[in-house]
């Protein structure tokens, strides 16, 4: 060990009164020894030293409730050092900028990955793990509050185009290993927020009486919306929008601690926004592969499409604010689709 | 800002504390640095993203250490002896209660009652553990602060902001079921705004004397040396401010509607399709009184609660933060941390800490020395307070 040791002057604490009383240390033998007012010997372990840092007074806390305090910091650094006690890894990173610029690019990458892969994949299994109870009941309350909030009026369209809209929607619905369309429910309502079609967790699926007048009753471009509608629920969309804004805001916090909820918000907001967006990708993907199993056209989710578009008083919100793709994208995709397979009604 | 010197020279004008001359005084000072700060939360926000955010409990350590070694009162730091692993249970319990409470809002109306009147029935005993467990680990000079206000206390002082968020978990699961909507304008819908209404009208004249209230379980409790604090503001100050800030952001209102007026009718006269481009100066507009707003509340409320909370006999305190500098440091602050996509957020932090810290000036009126911990406290101190010591609950408070 290092016997010829360097000496320090530091203030020591008794833990029981606030007077400071000057101290001589020096490390020996793998002990702390201390002269002066007080003489004190302490086996190394027992000691918690301060953490190198460049600014601040270095507190080394000692058993029973002492301390030793040195505001020289610079001096106490150099004096640690040259008595041979080590320091954690983390204190080197912490001082040293090259592995900073590391840390930085890590945190960077890591937030890349988590909010990319890590919390759709955590959402998913979550989503997937929910008992279908949990899922209905929560489609309902959401079903009820937009009754409640007079976003939706009751239906005006006749029992008669309802019958044959819900009969073409049970065929849509089938497929290779889906749920039966006994779990699905098919609702009409006239709205105030226009021609619009909504699926709910659970399987309740909302179409408004403005759609329907929209697409001029073509039953094929309503059946094109629905299958749409279905992606939403089947790849469980509405649970796993919970499950990834929860997990999104608590990562945000996370990583800025006790953060202004203001700027916590926008990058939290912006970042739920993407996630819809991929989701309505994800729906698209999955409308497509049902209008193929049924031997329909892509050009019917093109029609319907163009009709929401011209609708759409402006379609001038910038794509990050946004929580669809833009439509002119979603047109792109599914006449592609149309001309690769050729039209086979 | 007076300095020590000019008071030790000026003995009769030391102001409020004119039976005592001050043997010294002097602004808290605040040393630590925004580029260290920068160093070590990002090494450690890494550590915390790669353990899922169990390393959350050193790392906060690491920052509240370094925080308060760097907050000089008199010369000498302030320092935190709150150990990771007893915190990291305080975390976990945490989560589970947040977890739990935000479960229960997405499954029914009465499930998320039922989480809130049981979250709302621990709340105090919580925030008593957890004022505990941050004093009974802050020290300065090697004597630990403590803190003594009862369970019993806590539950009092936050009774006036209870009464109204349990009359509106009621009110809620009472109110017309969402399976039978009322019809507008029927008796039950008005019924049901009416209550809403009260509800509303009881929080805001009950906020100032909760807020009061807690302040003053908090801050009249503390224990340091031999001497227990005291809390000198009254209830009547907490209305006046909470009358103030009302009607600043009635202010702030009327301004940003006129903005928005001037902005829709500039726009209409002119026929420009300014599309989003129009909405920018709202925003700031909003922006800009959303910071004064904030600004005021905080300074006026930090100048009111230090400058009223002394050891008697020992320490007064005096808080002179004025809302112009937090104005603009804020301003400044939101400017560079959009600029630079968050990182600037350590400097935002110290630099916020420095101004808020720098403002206050502790008058000692006895010599630092002086102060003893009996050998029977301080046993107790290392004993530790049972429950802040088990779960180590943090709630910053």
């Amino acid at each position: 060990m290092h016997d010829t040791a360097v000496v320090i002057e530091a203030d020591y604490f008794d833990g029981m009164q606030a007077r400071a009383q000057p101290v001589r240390l020096r490390v020996a033998d793998g002990f702390l020894c201390m002269e002066g007012s007080v003489t004190k010997r302490l086996p190394l372990r027992e000691v918690q030293w301060a953490e190198r840092t460049r600014h601040g007074v270095r507190i080394t806390v000692l058993p029973g409730g002492a301390s030793l305090q040195c505001g020289r910091g610079g001096e106490w650094d150099a004096w640690v050092r040259a008595s041979g006690v080590g320091e954690s890894a983390v204190v080197r990173a912490q001082q040293s900028w090259r592995a900073v610029c590391v840390a930085m690019l890590a945190a960077l990458a890591l937030g890349a990955v988590a909010y990319a892969c890590g919390m759709p994949w955590v959402a998913r299994a979550l989503a997937e793990r929910m008992p279908p109870s949990v899922e209905r009941q929560l489609g309902e309350r959401v079903a009820a509050a937009l009754v409640k909030e007079r976003w939706f009026s009751p239906t005006a369209l006749s029992e008669q185009k309802q019958e044959s809209i819900r009969h073409a929607f049970e065929v849509i619905a089938q497929c290779d290993g889906c749920d039966p369309a006994s779990s699905l429910q098919l609702r009409f309502h006239k709205s105030h927020i226009g021609p619009n079609a909504l699926a709910l967790p659970g399987g309740v699926v909302i179409v408004t009486d403005e759609l329907v007048e929209l697409l001029d009753s073509r039953e094929d471009a309503i059946q094109a919306v629905l299958a749409h509608e279905l992606g939403h629920v089947r790849l469980r969309h509405g649970l796993r929008t919970v499950a990834q804004s929860t997990l999104l805001a608590g990562g945000i916090g996370l990583v800025f601690g006790d953060f202004s909820s203001l700027m916590a918000a926008a990058p939290a907001m912006l970042g739920q926004l993407a996630y819809s967006r991929e989701f309505e990708r994800e729906a698209d993907a999955y409308a497509l592969e049902l209008i193929r199993a049924h031997r329909l056209s892509a050009q019917s989710m093109v029609f319907a499409l163009q009709r929401l578009q011209r609708s759409e008083h402006d379609d001038t919100q910038p794509a990050a604010l946004s929580t669809h793709p833009a439509t002119a994208e979603r047109i792109h995709f599914f006449e592609e689709a149309a001309q690769l397979t050729g039209s086979p009604r | 800002m007076s300095t020590s010197s000019e008071l030790l020279r000026e003995p009769a004008v030391s102001g409020r504390t004119s039976q005592h001359t001050p043997r010294a005084s002097s602004p808290i000072r605040f040393t630590a640095s925004g580029s260290e700060y920068f160093r070590i939360w990002i090494v450690n926000l890494v550590l915390v993203v790669l353990t899922l955010g169990l390393y959350a409990p050193w790392a906060r350590v690491r920052k509240l250490r370094y925080f308060y070694g760097n907050t000089l009162v008199l010369g000498s730091p302030l320092d935190f002896h709150g150990r990771p692993w007893t915190m990291l249970r305080g975390y976990l319990l945490g989560g589970l209660l947040l977890l739990a409470y935000s479960g229960a809002g997405q499954i029914s109306v009465g499930a998320a009652t039922v989480s809130a009147l049981l979250l709302a029935a621990v709340w105090p005993a919580l925030a008593r553990a957890s004022l505990q467990f941050r004093l009974s680990n802050t020290s300065w000079r090697g004597l630990r602060f403590r803190f003594e206000g009862s369970t019993k206390d806590s539950y009092l002082a936050w009774l006036p902001l209870a009464l109204p968020f349990v009359l509106f978990s009621v009110m809620q699961a009472l109110g017309p079921h969402s399976d039978h909507p009322p019809a507008p304008g029927s008796y039950e819908e008005k019924q049901f705004f009416a209550v809403m209404g009260f509800a509303f009208l009881a929080v805001s004249l009950l906020f100032p004397w909760g807020h009061w209230s807690l302040k003053r379980y908090q801050l009249g409790h503390m224990r340091f040396g031999e001497r227990r604090s005291e809390f000198l503001a009254r209830v009547g100050h907490f209305y006046s401010l909470a009358m103030q800030t009302g009607a600043l952001a009635v202010g702030c209102i009327v301004l940003v509607f006129a903005a928005v007026l001037i902005l829709v009718f500039t726009i209409k006269f002119q026929k420009d399709e300014l599309g989003m481009l129009g909405l920018l100066p709202i925003a700031a507009i909003y922006f800009a009184a959303l910071v004064a707003f904030n600004a005021f509340g905080t300074v006026r409320l930090q100048n009111l609660v230090w400058s009223n909370t002394r050891l008697p006999g020992a320490i007064a305190l005096r808080s002179e933060l004025r809302v112009r500098s937090l104005v603009w440091l804020t301003a400044r602050n939101i400017l560079l941390m959009a600029l630079t996509l968050g990182l600037y957020w350590p400097f935002a932090v110290v630099a916020r800490a420095r101004l808020r810290l720098q403002s206050i000036t502790v008058d000692a009126l006895i010599d630092v020395d002086d102060f003893t911990s009996s050998a029977q406290l301080a046993s107790h101190d290392a004993a530790g307070d049972a429950v802040g010591e088990l779960i180590g609950i943090d709630m910053g408070l």
